[in-house]
């Protein structure tokens, strides 16, 4: 649609040079470090001599491939991991896509009420960590025999609930698909926002009901949109760690994240590296799954040159029943937790729930020698301070410049399709989100340590992490941006060209506009994932770059239960506040 | 929107960089080079004149495993103003991978390491050179350190202090330790009621699975004792070790991803059934000024748990060595559990120091009649094959 004037000639095809630009770079960035790591599961690693006798390290070896995939303990390692990863990750991207599209379409397209409220607090269970849902749902159904505080439901009725509903893979793809609906729910949102009613009108007026409206024309226009967030949801679901460790470890369930997770911490490199590059390919072969099925589709142009309108679908008989079974799902999902980790921060005592524990200690009290070992309340610590500024910093220069390249390599991508390097850019932009983030960092930190030409030495740099995050976080952006740029028509700017409007003008006063809500949505998903990374920045950060993640981790490593809580409600109010900025400047965005 | 000249000079920014730096990346580690060392002080320790040296260095860099080195840092600071301490807290797993990657690219950013992680230590890092032991001759109160800190403490590497991972019982539910052997957690009325934080992802518990292995003998002894009779191993088990583990898991084990989930799980107050735990006991035991009610069962059969070691070794190359002996000895503290010891100076955890009095019941002296050492060559040789075993459970 887009190649209707055939123009070759480069110069009104500029996004093909920086499509080369970015392939560079992402060569660099994603697969040198890529290279590094499939090269490491032929080699053996420092482990080698003492699981295989006379093996020497660096000797190549298939080793490790056959241990994983045909040795045996196999099964253990990575068949079975495998076949829970996939049942928890397929499970929790059908619960969060599911949720988070009804949501989404009810907060663009519907008359339900308090709408902005709804939009602003359903971000919520993705800015808390994941096992916040995790932690909130064991505090209800936790059975007697694992001891300590009994559950709510055993505590009240006395039952004792089943350990299937306590632990397992229930629990993971519940926690976990609640915890991603935001994730969803603002993919899906950006592009409905985008549609033009008057499409879902027409085919009212011609006589179509509201759910084959919905199934016909809403359905298919989201597409392409949900099937990249069934991807992006889908691979988190399987890279997810901290709370498939922690609601399956008790009944042993294991999962290819947490095996992945033990090896590279046992310093096994090979077989964690194996299991990784697994993950990376399988993930890479949905992506192409996904752009085959795009190409043979019919592709739905959302916005041309006309005027779009946008009315709201009237829910009539079914508003207030929705209504209530939306408030339902944010007090269960979304308050419940952060009100429990709200509490938590206030217990003198952790673990008291009574209103004489209760105190703001934690959060501004001066040193006290008899409470956390004399911790000070966190607004007191200069370091909680200091940390404060650079998640800030780091989070909005990170979502900004992603931001930036998700939208440039969204529209060489789109614009190109069918070439090859549009594949392989895509897919380039897409590796770094299967790369656990210690090994990822792991390797930036040994590749940028070293003065390499014109770039100095990142070490211990503000712009290392930056350029880290930035690598490991694009996927979000570019995936957004080859969405947005999608449902944009390519007459729009073929317009401009006839008329000879310059490249710079048609891209800054055409695209731009029309793709903002998407990239938007990606901006403030790159930026609230920033603002929680931990394990990409772990190896990165020095005391002069301390982030609020790290002081979380370090009063958790203390138990400084109440401390760690506070930070991460600080973190809630952040990210609410500068989503309430981006949402002033996407205005479009019509929440 | 003001953002899009500026994110359109980003992209170009990174983009002209990157390409440059993709043409042109021949080695130049040369020149990231760190600053020479210092010339150490003589064999016989000046202290005077490593603190003028350290003066002139100004700073220190300390890795550390415990965020408890802050409140040390505290007390340096007030001792030696002048000397700026830059200290992380990380785990012993990222201590190591950030160690070794910034020297194998040529980057000498560290002085201090606090440190656990034995096997790695000892077997890899010592050896090859990138980590070095370094033990002060004299201590901040006089005394010789060969005179009160044990040789074991100080070869192959400096032992800062001790901690042990042991078995953990509610005393107010039992004014009497519930069990007497380890085999206890293997019987029918401790099933899924033993808790351990996942030996997978924690090296020291792995280690203990290990050395329980390894002290097969000593576990099939205390079979005999506890039940009388001698102990029937299952079909392709080899020893009571294993036989112990695989009784234990059988006994549905529950795994957990933090020691104080187990201990809390242990020592809330108010439980008709509470559970058992290995977990570490220096900073579970300090809880119970909050009303946890955690006990250690010390006199279980043939041991209760193992003791690990937390060392205070300096780095291959430091960039403040003398600084970094300053901070060394500062940490090992003095005779009464003071100076920059006193964060680490609590009820289950040891100074090396031998006349430092015990802040509990057991002294360092007694400690091994309750617990293993772990044996860092055995772990990191043989270690492994119990990891499989476990895999294969």
């Amino acid at each position: 649609m887009a190649d209707r004037l055939v123009l070759g000639r480069l110069f009104r095809r500029p996004e093909r040079a920086w499509g080369a630009g970015l392939i560079a770079v992402l060569v660099v960035l994603v697969v040198i470090p890529l290279a590094i790591i499939a090269v490491d599961t032929f080699r053996f690693d420092e482990s080698g001599p003492r699981m295989v006798p006379g093996a020497v390290p660096g000797q190549w070896t298939p080793f490790y491939w056959i241990r994983v995939l045909a040795g045996g303990f196999a099964r253990s390692i990575f068949y079975e991991p495998a076949l829970h990863s996939l049942l928890v990750a397929l499970g929790m991207t059908v619960v969060s896509l599911g949720l988070g599209s009804i949501l989404a379409w009810l907060a663009v397209r519907s008359d339900l009420p308090w709408k902005g409220f709804f939009s602003t607090v359903l971000i919520i269970p993705y800015i808390v960590p994941s096992w916040t849902v995790a932690l909130a749902w064991i505090t209800v159904f936790k059975s007697a025999r694992f001891g300590g505080t009994p559950g709510l439901l055993n505590y009240l009725l006395g039952v004792d609930v089943p350990e299937w509903v306590a632990y397992g893979p229930l629990p993971m793809i519940i926690a976990l698909g609640v915890h991603y609906v935001p994730y969803t729910f603002v993919l899906v949102r950006g592009v409905l926002a985008n549609v033009d009613s008057r499409l879902e009108e027409s085919a009212e007026l011609l006589g179509a009901g509201r759910f084959e409206v919905l199934r016909r024309i809403t359905l298919p226009m989201a597409l392409p949109a949900i099937g990249s967030a069934f991807i992006l949801t889908f691979s988190k679901g399987l890279g997810e760690f901290a709370t498939q460790a922690f609601l399956g470890l008790p009944l042993r369930y294991y999962t290819l994240s947490t095996r992945i997770y033990s090896a590279l911490n046992n310093r096994i490199f090979g077989e964690g590296y194996v299991m990784t590059l697994i993950l990376i390919l399988s993930t890479a072969l949905m992506v192409w799954m996904n752009q085959a099925m795009q190409g043979t589709r019919k592709r739905f142009v959302t916005m041309e040159g006309k005027g779009s309108r946008k009315k709201p679908v009237a829910l009539r008989g079914w508003r207030w029943p929705v209504t209530v079974l939306v408030s339902l799902f944010v007090l269960l999902f979304v308050f419940l937790p952060l009100l429990l980790l709200a509490w938590q921060s206030l217990m003198r005592v952790d673990g008291r729930y009574g209103l004489d524990n209760l105190t703001l200690h934690y959060w501004f009290g001066d040193s006290n020698p008899v409470l956390a070992a004399g911790q000070p309340g966190i607004f007191r610590s200069p370091t909680v301070w200091a940390a404060i500024r650079n998640s800030l910093l780091l989070a909005a220069v990170t979502a900004a410049v992603s931001g930036a390249v998700g939208l440039l390599l969204g529209y060489s991508v789109v614009r190109n399709r069918g070439r090859p390097s549009s594949r392989i850019l895509e897919g380039l932009s897409f590796a770094p989100y299967m790369i656990p983030g210690i090994a990822f960092s792991g390797i930036f930190l040994t590749m940028f340590a070293r003065r390499w030409g014109p770039i100095p030495s990142l070490y211990g740099t503000f712009a290392l992490l930056a350029l880290t995050c930035i690598t490991k976080y694009l996927p979000y952006s570019s995936s957004s941006g080859i969405a947005a740029v999608h449902q944009i028509d390519g007459s729009l700017e073929e317009v401009g060209m006839i008329h000879g409007i310059g490249w710079m003008r048609r891209f800054t006063g055409i695209v731009m506009p029309l793709a903002r809500s998407g990239i938007l949505s990606a901006v403030l998903l790159t930026f609230i994932t920033t603002m929680r990374a931990l394990d990409v920045v772990v190896l990165l950060v020095t005391p002069k770059t301390v982030l609020m993640t790290s002081m979380i981790f370090r009063y958790q490593s203390q138990d400084f239960t109440q401390h760690a809580y506070a930070v991460m409600l600080v973190i809630v109010f952040l990210v609410l506040a500068c989503q309430g900025i981006l949402n002033r400047l996407g205005g479009k965005m019509e929440l | 929107m003001s953002k899009k000249p500026f994110s359109l000079v980003s992209v170009l920014l990174l983009l002209a960089v990157t390409v440059f730096a993709g043409g042109a990346k021949e080695p130049s580690a040369a020149k990231a080079a760190p600053t020479q060392p210092a010339a150490l002080a003589p064999e016989t320790e000046d202290w005077e004149a490593i603190a003028k040296a350290a003066q002139a260095e100004g700073k220190v860099v300390i890795y550390s495993l415990s965020s408890r080195i802050f409140d040390a840092v505290k007390t340096f600071n007030a001792q030696y103003p002048g000397i700026t301490v830059e200290a992380s807290d990380m785990t012993g797993p990222d201590q190591v991978e950030k160690l070794t990657r910034e020297q194998a690219a040529g980057v000498y950013n560290v002085d201090v390491l606090n440190i656990a992680s034995g096997p790695t230590v000892v077997n890899e890092l010592l050896p090859k050179g990138l980590l070095k032991n370094y033990v002060p001759q004299v201590l901040v109160d006089g005394k010789a350190s060969k005179d009160v800190i044990p040789q074991a403490f100080r070869e192959p590497a400096l032992v800062h202090s001790l901690e042990a991972k042991v078995v953990f019982y509610n005393f107010e539910t039992y004014p009497q330790p519930p069990v007497d052997s380890l085999w206890d957690l293997t019987r029918p009325e401790w099933m899924g009621r033993v808790q351990m934080k996942d030996p997978m992802s924690t090296e020291e518990n792995m280690n203990l699975l290990q050395t329980i292995v390894q002290k097969a003998d000593l576990m099939a002894a205390a079979y005999k004792e506890e039940f009388g009779e001698d102990i029937k191993l299952s079909p392709g088990i080899k020893n009571a070790g294993y036989e112990f583990i695989l009784r234990l898991v059988r006994n549905k084990l529950v795994l957990v991803t933090s020691d104080g989930t187990a201990s809390k799980a242990v020592g809330t107050a108010g439980q008709k059934n509470p559970p058992l735990t290995f977990a570490v006991a220096s900073s579970k035991i300090r809880d119970n000024a909050g009303g946890q009610k955690l006990a250690i069962a010390w006199n279980l059969k043939p041991k209760v748990g193992i003791v690990k070691e937390n060392y205070l070794l300096m780095a291959n190359k430091a960039p403040h060595p003398n600084a970094a002996r300053l901070l060394i000895r500062w940490m090992l503290g003095d005779a009464k559990g003071g100076a920059g010891m006193v964060p680490w100076y609590v009820e289950g955890q040891w100074a090396s120091r031998s006349d430092v009095p015990p802040v509990g019941s057991v002294g360092l002296g007694d400690l091994g009649k309750y617990t293993w050492s772990i044996d860092y060559p055995y772990v990191f040789k043989e270690g492994l094959a119990v990891r499989d075993f476990w895999l294969g459970l």
